[in-house]
This record gives structure tokens, sequence and C-alpha cells, in this order.
């Protein structure tokens, strides 16, 4: 379970928490600790979320993100909530500190598409605009915000770079068969099967999960993987279908648990 | 009914990471649309990529970008509406996005004969090196014998097809590559409708059928 999944109304949110910790920061507290962890309630509710906020209490927020790399449900917990307060008030401090998340992994995503540095910049920059214009449609039920923002950056870079398209099914469609209907206990919450991803990624073999990732973040395909590594196509291909294997079976195994 | 042929990793992982055609995306897709099962696979290969989004290493970005991005969403528009709850209608056939490719539902179709019960209708993918097709076969109508240059991905939508011990019904793939050789054929009852995707020429055994084949350009 991720503890922050959902807010409840009056309860701070996990980038409150997270401005307390910077606040502690800046007050020079000398054991950090994890804004997710903490139980001082009553210290959070004191803390009023800046509207306008300096430069300064974005620097510290950066800190602590530096400082939460450890920890990284808590980092997810804190991306999705930045993007439900875009949603909700167009937070322009939750958007900085997504944008100081996102935007140089973004730009990196779109160099390694094949785009040289002003167009992969130019690129990201579009990505971060649908992630503000789109942020309504973000369910943090359904998946993480990583996940969430990479499908917005695949599918600008098959628009930019491969000049095609991409068709998708469409939710709202009469045609479209909806999922089953399932007790809210049962189903296993998208972010959290992210974070389940995550682990199993770091379980795999460096070669299985260099073929996995290759695979995500070129523009290569099987072909070009297996030149780039010196290795025969069928390799390639089991070994990218067996990385992948791993993590489908991970996450069925807890949906069987559930039910 | 229950889907019984499912996606295989293959497709799931390319349509996922952005490395797939468009005629070959149009066929997952449809088939996504009709299947939650491979709805959920779809979302764990997202979520292989929002872990590759995490752990790629970060490039320096120009310190005006942010104020760029700002600027543009300041004076723009969000879209603030979630996402409708699906509704199903149980009166369409063909799911989106195939019914926008093809111009509607079953009834609004203009088939093209391209063979003695069989029809079809060339879905057009400009600069796509693969073809998709609609192609409807008459109850029992067995499709020549045949093997594969390439691949070859059916979406069953309407009846069945036949192929040896295995009977496809509506929402079913099948994958066929160099090695198959088979002579599907339409199942008893309604007529069989499915997408086609190929990214080369069938290679038809009798004489006939590759004498007719350059003909209906199949």
């Amino acid at each position: 379970m991720i503890a922050y999944r959902q807010r409840i109304d009056g309860e701070p949110s996990a980038l409150l928490r997270f401005v307390d910790v910077c606040a502690r920061f800046s007050r020079g507290s000398a054991s950090w600790q994890s804004p997710f962890r903490t139980n001082s309630r009553a210290n959070l509710h004191k803390l009023a979320f800046p509207a306008n906020a300096d430069r300064r209490e974005i620097e510290s927020k950066m800190v602590a993100i530096e400082q939460l790399r450890g920890d990284p449900k808590a980092i997810s917990a804190m991306l999705s909530d930045s993007i439900v307060r875009i949603a909700r008030t167009k937070d322009e401090v939750a958007f900085e500190v997504l944008f100081r998340h996102f935007a140089p992994r973004l730009k990196s995503y779109f160099l390694r598409q094949g785009s040289d540095h002003s167009l992969a910049e130019e690129v990201a920059q579009e990505a971060l605009v649908l992630v503000w214009r789109n942020a309504a449609q973000f369910d943090s039920s359904k998946s993480s915000a990583s996940t969430w923002v990479f499908t917005i950056a695949r599918n600008l870079a098959v628009d930019q770079f491969r000049r095609t398209r991409r068709p998708a099914f469409d939710p709202t469609d009469p045609a479209f068969i909806p999922d089953g209907e399932r007790s809210p206990d049962d189903q296993l919450d998208r972010a959290e099967a992210d974070q389940r991803v995550r682990e199993v990624m770091n379980t795999l073999s460096v070669n299985e999960k260099s073929v996995l990732m290759l695979s995500f973040y070129e523009d290569c395909s099987h072909g070009d993987i297996a030149k780039k590594l010196n290795l025969p196509i069928g390799t390639v291909k089991s070994r990218i279908r067996l990385a992948f294997a791993k993590v489908r079976n991970a996450l069925e195994a807890r949906e069987g648990d559930a039910e | 009914m229950t889907i019984q042929f499912h996606l295989s990793d293959d497709l799931l992982l390319s349509y996922s990471s952005g490395n797939m055609d468009e005629a070959s995306g149009l066929l997952v897709a449809s088939h996504l649309a009709l299947c939650p099962h491979c709805r959920m696979r779809n979302s764990s290969a997202d979520s292989v990529g929002g872990y590759v989004l995490d752990t790629i290493p970060e490039s320096d970005v120009s310190p005006y970008l942010l104020d760029a991005v700002l600027a543009r969403v300041r004076n723009g528009v969000s879209d603030s509406t979630p996402l409708a709850r699906p509704i199903s209608h149980p009166t369409f056939v063909i799911p989106e996005p195939l019914r926008g490719y093809v111009g509607g539902d079953i009834s609004d179709l203009k088939w093209v004969r391209v063979a003695p019960r069989v029809q079809q209708i060339m879905i057009k993918t400009p600069g796509c090196p693969s073809q998709a097709r609609l192609l409807r076969f008459q109850s029992g109508m067995s499709v020549p014998e045949h093997g594969h240059r390439g691949r070859e991905l059916t979406l069953v939508l309407t009846g069945s097809l036949c192929d040896r011990e295995i009977r496809l019904r509506r929402g079913d793939i099948a994958e066929s590559d160099e090695r198959t050789e088979h002579q599907p054929h339409a199942g008893p009852g309604e007529d069989c409708i499915c997408l086609a995707v190929t990214d080369a020429p069938l290679r038809f055994k009798s004489v006939l059928a590759r004498l007719l084949q350059p003909l209906f350009g199949i």
C-alpha cells in the first residue's frame, strides 16, 4: 500500500509534508527525516502552502528531493500529489517540483529517440505543457506520475520523430469493453503496481534489464539492439521476453493474491 | 464471451515503447479496447516505461526552459475534464480506433469483392510498411492455403475463424510468421469479419490463387 495514494480532505498532502521538511531544513534542523514517515501532524497544520514561493523555498525543496533519493515511494507520492495540485489549483510551485524532476529526464529520453539538443528541449517543453494541461486526466489510482508522464512523452516521440501515428483505444467509446467490476480492495492499485515493477526491475540481471530498457528508451528495433550488444536477434528477443515475463508475473501473482 | 487468444508480450512491448508501425498499432489498440486482461498487461509495460524515465541519466536543460513553459501555460487553456466513464453499448461491433479508420460501423462499410464469398476493405495508413485490411468471409469459406513472407496478425471481430483445431472468436488474436502455413476457414453461422495486418504479401500455394493475387492486392 502506498500510504498517500488517496488524500483525505483536511489532511495535509504529501507535498505539504514535504514543504514542512523543507521548512525544518531551512531552520537548520540537525536530523533530517522523511516527510512521509512523520506523524507530527500538529506542526504540519501550522504551515500554509505558499501561494508564491520564492526561489529559496524552491531550492530547499530540491535539496529535500535529493534527500529522498533513497525513498522512491516517497518521491512518487510527492510527484503524484504535485500533478493533483496543478489540476486543482494551477499550483506553480507544484509544477516547478515536477519540472525539476522530469525536464532533465524528458530531455534525455528525447535525445535517445534520435533528436539533437535543441529539438529535445523543444519537445520536452511540449511534454511539460501537456503535463500541465492534462493534469485533470491524471488518476493517481491508475498510474504513477512517472508512468503517466512517460505515456505523454512516448506519444510525442512517435509523433515528432517517427512521423507516424500511434492508434489508441478510447475508454469512452460505446464499443469499449470496460474492466470487470472488482471491489477496490481486490484491485491492485496501479500506483502500487508501478512500485512493484520498480522492485522487480531492480532484481533483474544486468543483461535482462539492459535489453528491456533499450527497447524503451532508444529508437531501437530488436535488430538494432542485437547489433548494439553484438548478440543474435533471437537471444535479444528471448531476453526481452523473459525479463518482461518476470515483471508481469510478479504483478499477476499479486493480483492473484488479492482475489 | 471470453477472449482466449491474447497479444504476445513482443507486441505489447513494441506498442508500449512506441516502436510499432501504425497498421499493427491499430490492431493492438482495437484488441485492447475489447480485452481488459491485455489492458492490464499493457499497463505493466507502460510501468516499465515509467521506470525507464525515472532512471534515465539526467541532461542539463536551459535555465530559461521553466519560464518558457510557465509563460505558455499561464495563457493557455487547461483541459479540466477528467475522462468520462465508459458506457458499454452492445450495438457497436467495431471498436475505436478501428471504427474511425474504416469510417463507421458494420452497416456503413463499403466492401470490395476479392473472390467468391470473400470481401475486403483496405485501410489507409500512409507511409506505413504494413498493410491493414478488413476481411469478410461467408460462413464455411476457406482462405486458400498460404504461407507468409513476414508476419500476419489477425483480430476476429464477428463470427469465428477456424484454423486446424483452434477456433477464434470475437476479440481473439492470431499471430502467424514465416514458418506458418495454414488454411483457415470461417466457422458456421455469422459471417467472419476480421482485421488482418501483414508486413509482406502472402504466399499462396495454389496456382489459381497466385494468379488472382496481384489483382486483389492480397
